[in-house]
């Protein structure tokens, strides 16, 4: 059987989650999550939601 | 919530900036970010941050008369001046009657009057709840104690 591989994008993240643990009232934290396209096409980050 | 470029080649990397305003909040707070991509093996990656956000005013644990102290009193004691039944309620009460902090009214409304009345009035034992009658030197009079039992048992 041959097997077939189509060029794809992938993302990848180093870390999911981050904890800032206890803070005090400081007025905004900020974290970097870092990523990666570890694929072998162009990826698209098409939009972030929060919720 | 910034995300640093929106196209990467293959092998780029990129970052995603979250931040969060925590002004006036305290407590836990966590927040979830959906990564929409055009990676179809993860069209949507999800990610958290969390926290607990301490409160500066109340970093240590005070006993309950301190509540008549001048540190305390403006935000425990004197908005209520002057006032009677739900307002009094409203002012000097409902902070720490609170939902998930101490007795909340519903509980409060189920025990008897004269329960209530003494509780208000000497305070309870290894509580934070103060004694608010005269004779434990607080603030309130008998008629204004009587005005938040009527609150409570209306």
């Amino acid at each position: 059987m041959a097997s077939f591989s189509y060029a794809q994008p992938a993302i990848s993240f180093h870390q999911l989650a981050y904890d800032f643990a206890a803070i005090g009232q400081e007025d905004q934290v900020e974290h970097v999550f870092e990523f990666a396209n570890t694929g072998d096409q162009e990826l698209v980050i098409e939009k972030l939601h929060a919720s | 919530m910034v995300a640093s470029s929106s196209r990467l080649k293959p092998g780029e990397r990129g970052k995603i900036n979250v931040s969060v305003d925590t002004r006036g909040r305290t407590g836990r707070i966590s927040k979830t970010i959906q990564v929409y991509a055009n990676d179809p093996k993860n069209p949507v990656t999800k990610l958290a941050v969390q926290m607990y956000i301490k409160d500066r005013v109340h970093l240590n644990q005070y006993k309950a008369a301190e509540i008549f102290s001048e540190k305390c009193r403006d935000c425990h004691i004197d908005q209520g001046k002057g006032k009677k039944g739900w307002d009094l309620f409203m002012a000097d009460c409902f902070m720490c009657h609170n939902a998930g902090k101490n007795s909340s009214l519903t509980e409060m409304s189920k025990k008897p009057r004269e329960y209530l009345l003494r509780a208000i009035r000497e305070g309870v034992e290894n509580t934070v709840m103060p004694g608010w009658g005269a004779k434990a030197a607080g603030p309130l009079d008998e008629a204004e104690i009587k005005s938040l039992i009527d609150v409570m048992k209306d």
